[in-house]
């Protein structure tokens, strides 16, 4: 009988040495899965985004230029329709502004510079509701981006812009950017 | 036997298992994307080299001459028509060409280095050139070519690309291996003859 029982520590017991490894491989598996996953639908995110902007450069880039106002200012009006469109369908916000080829131009007082989507922003500040232009004219247009969506897609085109400059009298050369970013709140 | 081993195994070959599973989503998230993610770069470039193609045929001379000595302004003409008179006359930067023509050259130099700037700080470099069609001839540009290589050649030294070459000289000259042109269609008309032209735009990676 002694000799049946020699190291039986109990039924319980004589698994306990294989709990360790089953549990460790239990956490890597689920941990390694829930990293799979996430960054999965970060990867899918993105392409989508970049999916979606460069549908809208088709769109926004099929003349070449960007007409004037009629105070000569850049008119993005039509532009900034066909991009809100396809973003709107793909649920992400999406902005446009106008350079000349070296400096930043725009602001969100003039012409120059045109925001869309400008819905409530509400996780800037306690209470505060700030609509997209302001994010970008406060971030973006600094060159400070800690505020977007850590995901933020980004495209600048070559365009002809109308002249700032009373010599011209038609078009110079300038860049245009589209920055969409998704509906979700910033953190 | 101790009974005990036996069911040891078991955890160490369960582990092993996850392990491998673990590692096989590593390895298909490792590269989740990456050929999309290559494919939608080229067709950012591609847009974006027809886009400044495209704006070119709207820029202003008077935009741009201001950077050019002895340019004088008025002219009303964008820096394509600049071109095309200047090919015309002959080559590109010719100083026979009238009109705005004989500052063809330096217009396109000023327009593509301000409309190149995203290429040029994103480790790009471009060219451009003419081409005569049927037969296919090249039209010389005086002096160097028209390119953001010699754009950064200091002064006094000879760029790599002269005038006589073309964007097919970038993989001959082992500039790069790989490169992406675009090519847009124009004609003139030289007397009673009508003359099929072409201008490429092409980038590559520095």
């Amino acid at each position: 009988m002694a000799k049946r029982t020699r190291g039986f520590i109990g039924p319980l017991g004589d698994d306990i040495p294989s709990i360790f490894p089953i549990v460790i491989g239990l956490t890597l598996f689920f941990a390694g899965f829930a990293f799979g996953v996430t960054r999965y639908n970060e990867r899918t995110t993105m392409l989508e985004e970049r999916r979606t902007g460069l549908s809208i450069s088709y769109s926004i880039m099929e003349r070449g230029f960007v007409e004037s106002d009629t105070a000569l200012h850049p008119n993005l009006d039509e532009l900034c329709q066909r991009a809100k469109d396809i973003a709107d369908k793909n649920r992400l916000y999406v902005a446009l502004s106008v350079q000349d080829a070296f400096t930043y131009v725009g602001s969100c007082n003039t012409p120059d510079c045109v925001f869309l989507n400008t819905a409530p922003f509400s996780s800037y500040g306690s209470g505060i509701t700030k609509c997209v232009s302001d994010v970008w004219n406060s971030t973006f247009a600094k060159g400070d981006t800690k505020l977007l969506p850590r995901n933020y897609v980004s495209y600048s085109y070559p365009i002809a812009i109308p002249c700032a400059d009373a010599t011209c009298k038609t078009y110079q050369p300038g860049l245009i950017n589209i920055i969409m970013w998704n509906y979700r709140p910033v953190v | 036997m101790i009974r005990g081993q036996a069911s040891l195994f078991d955890g160490i070959f369960f582990l092993l298992i996850a392990t491998s599973a673990t590692g096989l989503i590593f390895y298909f998230m490792s590269s989740y994307g990456t050929s999309a993610d290559m494919l939608m770069t080229d067709a950012y470039t591609v847009n974006s080299v027809q886009a400044a193609l495209k704006s070119l045929y709207w820029v202003d001379f008077d935009s741009v001459a201001a950077s050019i000595p002895g340019a004088a302004t008025g002219y009303r003409e964008d820096v394509m028509s600049c071109l095309k008179r200047s090919v015309e006359a002959g080559d590109v930067g010719s100083p026979s060409a009238p009109s705005c023509g004989a500052y063809a050259k330096d217009a396109m130099i000023e327009s593509l280095r301000k409309t190149m700037i995203i290429f040029t700080q994103s480790g790009y470099d471009y060219m451009f050139a003419v081409r005569k069609e049927r037969p296919e001839e090249w039209v010389t540009v005086q002096g160097d070519a028209i390119s953001s290589v010699c754009d950064r050649t200091p002064r006094g030294q000879a760029c790599v690309l002269q005038g006589t070459d073309n964007c097919d000289s970038v993989t001959q000259k082992e500039l790069s291996a790989k490169l992406i042109s675009i090519a847009a269609p124009f004609r003139i008309k030289q007397g009673d003859e009508i003359k099929d032209y072409a201008v490429f735009l092409c980038v590559w990676r520095r």
